[in-house]
């Protein structure tokens, strides 16, 4: 059960690492 | 011209109700896979991460397979937009693989006793990884009027990886993949709801994603 916990977290992880990296490249593309 | 200028008036709102829906939809397949869906016999809990690493693998296929047509549009047309969409599906596809490569060898130390095994399925998948990586290297390398061009020539070649990996379980041995899984009851239905789930968070993230390339291409029209 642990890894599979686990497998869950990496994935929420990974996304919200991704999101916010393009969130950061969107706002300086906009000069913010 | 600004980004507003080169984005539909539903961009916006098509955007934010993709997010709503895949965020709801991901939860719901998240919670279906905790409660719903049984534990499966042999390999016990651990199985339930199937409802997020064949997603994951699908949409990897489905955006490098996006990026391909993606890729033939734009030296067919020239037209920014379809280079805006292959390189982003792209990106995306690489986040997609990201996390299967994560989450595959967390099941295998429990199923196969192992977190890695050169066996036909991951070799091919490290691979198809490490070229499409490659893709972002070249393409962020080359500021010239040609960057279009050889990134889509290279979304067409690296497409050949695709077949590759989606046979290497019957063209070599030794796979520990199975050929194919015959799923029933609430274990296929939560599989189902799962696929559904990520395949509407892709097309939500490739709206993002889009929007990124929209902002660059209006401020290279400003220059």
């Amino acid at each position: 059960m642990t890894y599979a916990i686990v497998a869950y977290v990496f994935t929420a992880v990974v996304w919200i690492a991704y999101l916010l990296w393009l969130k950061g490249r969107v706002a300086r593309a906009r000069g913010e | 011209m600004n980004e507003t200028s080169l984005t539909p008036r539903w961009w916006n709102p098509a955007g934010r109700a993709l997010w709503v829906t895949a965020v709801a939809l991901v939860l719901a397949s998240w919670w279906a896979a905790a409660t719903f869906a049984p534990v499966e016999a042999q390999m016990g809990p651990v199985q339930k991460i199937v409802y997020v690493h064949v997603p994951s693998a699908i949409v990897t296929l489905i955006a490098f397979g996006l990026t391909f047509a993606a890729s033939i549009a734009y030296l067919t047309t020239k037209q920014w937009r379809w280079d805006a969409i292959a390189a982003s599906s792209c990106e995306l596809g690489m986040v997609f693989a990201t996390v299967v490569l994560i989450s595959g060898p967390l099941w295998a130390r429990s199923a196969w006793n192992t977190w890695w095994t050169w066996e036909p399925r991951l070799t091919s998948f490290l691979i198809l990884w490490i070229l499409y990586a490659g893709y972002h290297v070249v393409r962020s390398s080359i500021r010239s009027a040609s960057r279009r061009t050889i990134s889509s020539v290279l979304g067409i070649i690296l497409f050949v990886n695709l077949p590759i990996v989606w046979k290497s379980v019957e063209w070599w041995r030794g796979s520990l993949h199975p050929r194919s899984v015959t799923m029933t009851g609430e274990m296929r239905e939560t599989l189902l709801l799962s696929m559904a789930a990520w395949i509407v968070f892709f097309a939500a993230a490739m709206v993002s994603r889009l929007r990124l390339e929209w902002i660059r291409e209006a401020a290279l029209e400003r220059a």
